[in-house]
């Protein structure tokens, strides 16, 4: 890949070039008062083949091989070798190794590195260290990297993403610019109603302008399910799946409830369709067919509504997706 | 105005001006430019006796090679032309340009605490105390709250946030002012209209009770429409008078009566209250007219009076019970008034720690060491 000189030039403000070189073997530990206890202890950060040296901004220094830094950042690679640059005029640092100044953190550049050199990865433990992380992932252009971090982040359990962390994810993730994850807690906030007076507590932490992105969005959902729904009521899905039990007609109870999604899709789950279900046998003193619609029927009626309502929520999704690649190219 | 050139942004500064016009500044010995490349001479014993921030900052040595307009030192302040213009007007013994939209008179407001002007700021409160901008409606309303907030002017923070009760606050109807909400402004008038609803809530709920002083005021119906009721009995020629619960009746208790017809009026509000997102919260100043309208309905359903009961009290009392609900009413969101007071002390104090981290730069009340 070319170096990206726009990127340097963006980065200036950023990262300080060290002129200085440090003795080889200078210990690294962190001063007093960083967050050293976030930083990962690993005789990877010290290696004794080193031919670099990372600083965060709290001063914790990481040693490491210069080759696993270039593969995976274009943007540390170009960083890198304009130090070089600049070492080659200075004849008198033969015996000391580059460093190059970062503005992240220890704990950042530790959980980062993990996820670099050929070690166990490490995400970070609480929501505010993870973003930071994919942010540094993003900065630094790391795109393997950041898809690992996403896996592995993908693959905890609870997940990173979940309704309890959504708000709070969407707010960081639009602060840092990572659009993957914004989106991914926007789909996430679909489960609550989305109200000013419901969302009162979650409201807190996140600025106007993302909420007002974040209602958009929530706009978007329900204008495709609305459509899309409607013919999905109107083909013969739920009459095929579903049969006609209640009084020899198609339930009155799964329109209702097609259309409730459409209005409130946090009312997509299986529990509220039971509910729905439930509540027409009750009102119908359980003199109705619907009590006895078959177990695989009422499955297929669920997965093809599934894939409406998660077709619609791609559609939407791939919109959001062409509208930040439109403004990050204009 | 005087040192507000062609009323336009120009591309380039244009030169110091005295200000107004009919002012003498020509010996100004200080120029201030705005955000918009406005210059405004003017004089620094003004600005320091009038700000301590301008007579701390004026008091600092001045580097040798700092820009000059003819030849005067050039400060570069961060409002626009239009505001300046006012606020210089306030320093001089001129009358003052007040701005003529309720938005830039909050910018001005915001500029005079930047600048800890205080006394100004408490002036110009006065003044425009008994003016009347251009109610804000829909939207702006939310805007203004919005500003306020995070200009840190806790009273006009206050009456805007009382505003917006005359509005619906749903996401579709506030969506253009959400950009200039704080994270924490939106979470707190979200509370403080779930405060107001349920102070109302209990205002309305003891309305219910009409038989207690001081609304025990209203007597049994005399209805004069034929009743519909199963149980009426004759009175006269089909009129009656009847302590039933139909619709034009009363029903008695120990200490007065409750007209069906007033109890209806608080019940549908208090129904209402519970959208009190969806829909505007009851207002006082409008409690009358509803009150009006649910009396002529029952006293006078076709035009002629069916029910001299109530039009005579109304007649001899109903002034005061009206006033009575306004000021009931009042209290009840009144009550809620000093809850911004303690917000910001929450803020202030940094009791959540979320939203410091979300927001590391943001800050509600600006003072002069955060602008230096």
């Amino acid at each position: 890949m070319s170096p990206n000189y726009h990127h340097l030039h963006h980065l200036a403000f950023d990262f300080e070039l060290s002129t200085m070189s440090t003795p080889v073997n200078e210990p690294s530990s962190p001063p007093a008062g960083s967050d050293s206890d976030e930083v990962v202890e690993n005789p990877l950060f010290d290696d004794p083949e080193a031919d670099i040296i990372l600083r965060s901004c709290d001063h914790c220094e990481f040693r490491v091989l210069k080759v696993y830094i270039v593969k995976v950042s274009p943007v540390l690679r170009d960083l890198i070798q304009s130090q070089s640059a600049l070492n080659s005029h200075d004849t008198g640092t033969t015996a000391t190794l580059p460093s190059i100044q970062l503005p992240d953190n220890g704990a950042t550049l530790s959980s980062l590195l993990t996820f670099v050199l050929p070690m166990l990865p490490l995400p970070p433990s609480t929501i505010e260290q993870t973003m930071t992380l994919l942010s540094a992932g993003q900065k630094y252009q790391m795109g393997s990297v950041l898809s690992h971090i996403r896996t592995v982040l993908s693959s905890q359990d609870p997940p990173f993403v979940r309704p309890e962390t959504a708000f709070q994810v969407y707010s960081l993730a639009q602060t840092y610019g990572l659009r993957e994850e914004a989106l991914q807690a926007a789909h996430s906030t679909l489960t609550f109603s989305f109200t000013l007076e419901d969302l009162e507590g979650e409201l807190s932490t996140i600025p106007g302008v993302y909420i007002r992105e974040l209602w958009k969005y929530h706009q978007s959902v329900r204008a495709h399910l609305a459509q899309d729904l409607a013919a999905f009521k109107t083909a013969s899905v739920p009459h095929e799946e579903i049969g006609q039990p209640c009084n020899s007609c198609t339930p009155p109870w799964l329109g209702e409830y097609i259309d409730a999604i459409a209005e409130t899709p946090a009312l997509f789950n299986i529990n509220e369709f039971h509910l729905f279900l439930s509540r027409h046998i009750n009102h119908q003193h359980g003199q109705c067919g619907c009590a006895n619609i078959p177990s695989k029927a009422m499955h297929n009626f669920w997965v093809a509504l599934s894939n409406v309502v998660h077709g619609s929520m791609t559609k939407v999704s791939v919109e959001v997706f062409r509208r930040y690649h439109v403004t990050s190219y204009n | 105005m005087g040192g507000l050139q062609n009323g336009t942004s120009p591309a380039c500064p244009q030169r110091a001006s005295p200000l107004p016009d009919h002012l003498d500044m020509s010996d100004g010995d200080i120029v201030i430019q705005s955000c918009d490349l406005i210059n405004f001479r003017v004089h620094k014993l003004v600005l320091s006796l009038s700000s301590p921030f301008f007579h701390d900052m004026l008091s600092l040595p001045q580097p040798s090679d700092e820009e000059a307009v003819e030849g005067l030192p050039v400060v570069r302040l961060p409002e626009d032309a239009e505001a300046l213009n006012s606020l210089l007007t306030m320093l001089y013994p001129i009358p003052s340009v007040i701005p003529n939209s309720y938005d830039k008179y909050l910018m001005l407001l915001a500029a005079l605490q930047k600048y800890d002007m205080v006394g100004i700021q408490s002036r110009i409160r006065k003044e425009t105390q008994n003016r009347k901008f251009p109610t804000a409606t829909g939207t702006a309303a939310f805007r203004e709250y919005a500003i306020a907030s995070c200009r840190g002017l806790t009273s006009e923070r206050e009456t805007s946030a009382r505003l917006t009760l005359d509005f619906p606050m749903t996401f579709g109807y506030i969506c253009d002012s959400l950009p200039f909400f704080e994270n924490w402004a939106l979470f707190d008038l979200i509370g403080f209209r779930k405060r107001c609803r349920d102070n109302l809530v209990l205002c309305f709920q003891s309305f219910l009770d009409l038989g207690n002083p001081p609304f025990n005021i209203w007597m049994s119906c005399m209805n004069l429409n034929p009743c519909q009721c199963s149980h009426s009995y004759g009175y006269g020629h089909g009129y009656h008078s009847c302590s039933c619960s139909c619709s034009s009746s009363s029903s008695q208790t120990q200490t007065g009566y409750s007209p069906t017809w007033l109890t209806s009026l608080f019940q549908q509000l208090l129904t209402d209250l519970n959208q009190a997102f969806t829909k505007p919260l009851p207002n006082p100043s409008s409690i009358r007219e509803q009150y009006m309208s649910a009396l002529q309905a029952h006293t006078k359903p076709s035009g002629i009076i069916s029910c001299f009961t109530c039009a005579v009290v109304h007649a001899m009392n109903g002034e005061t019970f009206c006033k009575e609900l306004e000021n009931r009413l009042e209290q009840a969101i009144s009550k809620v008034g000093n809850f911004f007071t303690s917000r910001r002390n929450y803020w202030s104090l940094n009791i959540y720690p979320r939203y410091r981290y979300l927001c590391p730069n943001s800050h509600s009340f600006v003072t002069s060491s955060q602008l230096a």
